[in-house]
């Protein structure tokens, strides 16, 4: 019971959210977040309510590459199957490796961020040079190369875009705890005998989420992009098909000589929807954020 | 013996010296010595608000962080309530934060913006007063919004810093300041960016506060007029050393020293246009280029007066005791009353 | 003979919140020559009337009603590009915060040039370069700091560059708003005898605009004490202060302690200023007012003499 309480006082927070109510004010802002809304409704309940079956295939030639019909909405594909069941399937899986390797590039960024922002010296001296390496890591190597010790798979997918997208928000962190370290709160709370623990905990990291926040969505737009695009190289996981995968196995099989629109266009349009969507949030997050944050 | 009980701080020879690369377009990569606080010592007593004055660049605020100890002093010692400072280990130094306690000029730079009231009264209690139940915090919390007047606003507690007018913020800063029963506490100009007709009753707060609790302050201001509204002594400081110190009194209406002279004529009047004014000519230099001798006798009128004589170019001079508890230090202060 | 006129002038803003009603049926006169200080806290409206005087107020700002009369001429009707002819030519400002105004990558004396051939298109580099150096060196400033950098340069300093930038057109009327505030006192001081003597050399008429009573005192020869975007008192300036008519003004004067009298705490109005957006009917300082009566929520706010230049808008004198 009192569980259900904390997720409906959380839910409430979220909604009275200023900021949430601040983008939806934003032209742009209210788009993007009634798009996002339509993706996560697709890859919750669409596959779902239309659950995508690997084995159902063609039978025979019509089936193979067919228009758009009263059965396939979306036509099929070059083995036969249903585009459109494709379609509500690869959007999961988009989605999760975007939303996964997010967490990784985050998680990792903002820490570093913090920690090498917060003390001057040579530890965080070697958190920058580290960050430089890291930032400099060519990621189709990288993924090449990890993909054939350890084989294709979304999770190597995942871990490479997590690992060469962090220090960009290691970077954009680390400047504005710098700027907030040297602020007279900080001061007075250290005065008080504030550890530094306590301080970056409560003190500096309170005053850099918004700004993570902010660059979250933008990761978001980004590792989704990274993902089909890797995907559609050839590089992504070959049995949790993605739209990237689709459009790789799409042209793979010759779907623009055959003229199949149905095969091509969807899963582009989709990851062109769903970038588009997180984009549009997280500009206007900055726009709103940014200048706030002076104000504070 | 009773000599010492009587002192609750004792700064003795204190220098703050801060290693700056120069910012001049020729000495890119020259580092220079920027003498903050050169060597100072000043008694502060307990019970009494001492008023350190002096204009930007006089190491005022850098004395107060120094004893506050959120700056290290580079020499000299810092003695409170008997126990020199720079002696105590980490821990130690931790359980005497409590006892001095700083209210800084800016309330709204001097507020977590993300922390509200509750949270930001709470923290002093959670560093400091790790023994005390929920309860027992929030009762204290109570009190203490009670005791600066904030207690009466609707859902004080789940307030944020912006909700809250600048007055308004500078009495959550004393509380936060007062919750851990300090015995001294160093206000950094805490009303010179309130609107003047608010300024009384913080003012007033703090008096009042410090009739109840007995405490000390050390009060720093550029504006030698509210020095002497609310201290008991004033000590005026130039580049990082202290010129004069005396009665809060004496010191607007019997000062020695040529520059307290000078600040002293510059203060506006309203109505009376018949003062002498001595408004020095140019301005303070950097203390990373302290003037040779007396650091005043660039600037100094009486200087001029006296004929430049080479003994203020030559060397610094001693403090005089020119009154009861009344300290100058000038060649020449007996003849700045012209 | 009045260089400026401010007839029942209303300005407001529009902003997310509603319409600030910043400035309210404010009248005011400066006689040529004279030094003319509006005085009030944060928040009531002074800094408004400066910047509608040369008609720069912010693209949300509007001026609803009333006449800013300068030299005979209703600037308020005028196009923006008889504007241009009289900004900085004939009127110039001094912003707040001017100190922090310069263009950090442009030396000062560049800076300095600039207005003066932008509204004189006949002068030459040479003569521009020279006029600059003399002005610098009347406002205190060595002349071979021409080519130094604005970060070169003490917040006293730049204020002073900003006074000789303003003087460069040689205006009539110069509008100050807060130019000592943020400064040392000393510095205040060397400021305020510049100022007290440059408005002697080029004959200037001024307009100085300050929350700090005491720095108008130094130097205003009229004051017009302003609150809530009305005027509640104005007049002499030796008079107001000696014998201030609105319990505002009195309670005002009392918060700034005063070396030559009693020393007790100085006394504060408890309080905030009224909000701007619903501004109330009658005296706006009717809430903080020790004096009140009912009648005060209806009053016109209209100024009656109490002695001769002297002008209070209490309805008790």
């Amino acid at each position: 019971m009192k569980r259900k309480v904390v997720i409906r006082e959380r839910i409430n927070k979220i909604k009275d959210s200023e900021t949430l109510g601040m983008v939806w004010t934003d032209r742009l802002g209210r788009a993007g977040i009634i798009m996002l809304g339509a993706i996560m409704v697709i890859a919750v309940f669409g596959p779902v309510i239309f659950p995508f079956n690997a084995a159902d295939i063609g039978k025979t030639a019509e089936d193979i590459f067919s228009p758009p019909s009263v059965n396939h909405w979306l036509g099929t594909d070059e083995i036969g199957r249903d585009v459109f069941r494709s379609l509500l399937s690869g959007a999961r899986i988009s989605l999760i490796v975007g939303l996964s390797a997010t967490l990784i590039s985050i998680s990792i960024g903002s820490i570093i961020g913090l920690v090498s922002g917060y003390y001057s010296g040579i530890g965080s001296m070697l958190l920058m040079r580290v960050t430089d390496f890291f930032l400099a890591l060519p990621v189709l190597p990288l993924i090449i190369v990890l993909a054939s010790i350890f084989g294709q798979s979304i999770g190597i997918t995942i871990m490479v875009i997590g690992l060469t997208s962090w220090p960009s928000t290691a970077r954009i962190v680390r400047s504005q705890v710098i700027s907030i370290r040297e602020r007279q709160y900080i001061e007075r709370i250290r005065s008080l005998g504030a550890g530094d623990f306590r301080i970056i905990v409560f003190h500096i990291f309170p005053n850099v989420m918004p700004l993570i926040y902010a660059n979250t969505v933008l990761v978001i737009a980004g590792s989704i992009l990274s993902e089909a695009t890797l995907a559609f190289l050839g590089l992504g996981d070959p049995v949790k098909v993605s739209w990237g995968t689709m459009l790789h196995y799409a042209f793979v099989s010759g779907a623009a000589g055959r003229k199949a629109w149905w095969y091509l266009l969807p899963p582009g349009i989709g990851i062109l929807f769903v970038v588009l969507s997180f984009t549009l949030i997280g500009h206007t997050l900055d726009k709103i954020l940014n200048p706030r944050l002076r104000e504070y | 013996m009773n000599e010492e009980n009587k002192n609750i701080i004792e700064v003795k020879d204190l220098e703050v010296v801060f290693a700056v690369r120069s910012r001049r377009m020729k000495n890119v990569n020259r580092t220079g010595l920027l003498r903050a606080v050169d060597k100072v010592t000043l008694d502060i007593r307990k019970g009494e608000t001492i008023a350190i004055v002096g204009e930007s660049g006089c190491g005022k605020t850098t004395l107060g962080k120094a004893i506050a100890h959120i700056v290290e002093p580079t020499a000299g010692r810092i003695i409170f309530d008997g126990v020199d400072l720079s002696q105590l280990s980490k821990g130690q130094m931790q359980v005497m934060r409590e006892k001095i306690q700083l209210i800084f000029q800016d309330p709204y730079e001097s507020l977590n913006p993300r922390q509200n009231i509750y949270k930001t009264l709470m923290e002093p209690l959670t560093i400091h007063r790790k023994g005390l139940g929920e309860k027992e915090k929030k009762d204290i919390i109570n009190r203490y919004l009670e005791a600066v007047g904030l207690h009466s606003m609707e859902n004080v507690l789940e307030r944020y810093p912006h909700h809250l007018s600048g007055g308004q913020r500078q009495r959550l800063a004393i509380a936060a300041a007062m919750i851990l029963e300090p015995k001294v506490v160093i206000a950094d100009e805490p009303v010179s960016m309130l609107d003047v007709s608010v300024r009384a009753e913080i003012l007033n707060l703090m008096l009042d506060l410090q009739k109840q609790k007995d405490l000390t302050y050390m009060f720093i201001t550029h504006d030698l007029s509210l020095a002497w509204v609310i201290a008991d002594r004033t000590a005026v400081f130039y580049l990082g050393k202290m010129m004069e110190i005396g009665s809060a009194d004496v010191i607007i209406h019997g000062c020695r020293h040529p520059y307290s002279k000078a600040l002293v004529s510059v203060i506006p009047s309203m109505g009376a246009k018949d003062q002498q004014k001595y408004v020095l000519f140019g301005e303070t230099p950097s203390p990373m280029n302290i003037p040779s001798g007396c650091r005043f006798h660039t600037r100094c009128w009486l200087y001029e007066k006296m004929g430049r004589p080479e003994i203020c170019r030559e060397k610094e001079p001693e403090y005089k005791e020119v009154g009861e508890d009344h300290l100058v230090a000038c060649h020449f202060e007996n003849e700045s009353d012209k | 003979m009045n260089i400026l006129e401010l007839r029942d002038l209303n300005v407001h803003f529009n902003s997310h919140a509603g319409k600030v009603h910043a400035v309210e049926g404010v009248n005011l006169t400066l006689e040529k020559g004279k030094i003319l200080g509006i005085a009030g806290e944060s928040g009531c409206g002074k800094s408004t009337i400066a910047l509608s005087i040369p008609g720069l107020l912010p693209d949300n700002g509007e001026i609803d009603a009333g006449e800013i009369v300068f030299n005979g001429e209703n600037l308020i009707t005028k196009t923006e590009k008889e504007m241009e002819k009289i900004r900085w030519k004939k009127i110039s400002v001094i912003f707040q915060g001017a100190m922090n105004a310069f263009n950090p990558l442009k030396t000062i004396g560049k800076q300095i040039v600039e207005p003066m051939q932008l509204h004189d298109q006949d002068i030459t580099k040479k003569q521009a370069e020279d006029r600059t150096k003399e002005l610098l060196e009347k406002v205190g400033i060595a002349g071979n700091r021409f080519h130094s950098y604005p970060h070169e340069f003490s917040g006293g300093m730049r204020q002073r560059a900003m006074i000789a930038m303003s003087l460069v057109c040689r205006p009539e009327l110069v509008i100050a708003d807060e130019p000592v505030t943020a400064l040392d006192v000393m510095i205040q001081a060397q400021i305020m005898e510049l100022i007290r003597d440059l408005c002697k050399e080029y004959s200037l008429s001024m307009i100085i605009i300050s929350h700090d009573l005491s720095v108008l005192a130094e130097l205003c020869d009229r004051i017009s004490i302003m609150y809530g975007g009305k005027i509640l008192e104005e007049g002499e300036s030796e008079k107001v202060f000696k014998n201030p008519r609105h319990p505002y003004t009195e309670k005002l004067l009392h918060s700034y302690p005063d070396i030559h009298g009693d020393r007790a705490v100085v006394h504060g109005i408890p309080g905030y200023p009224p909000s701007l957006i619903k501004p109330p009917e009658g005296c706006p300082f009717y809430e903080r007012c020790t004096k009140r009566t009912d009648l005060c929520k209806n009053h016109d706010m209209k100024l009656s003499e109490t002695e001769p230049d002297h002008f209070s808008a209490c309805i008790f004198l």
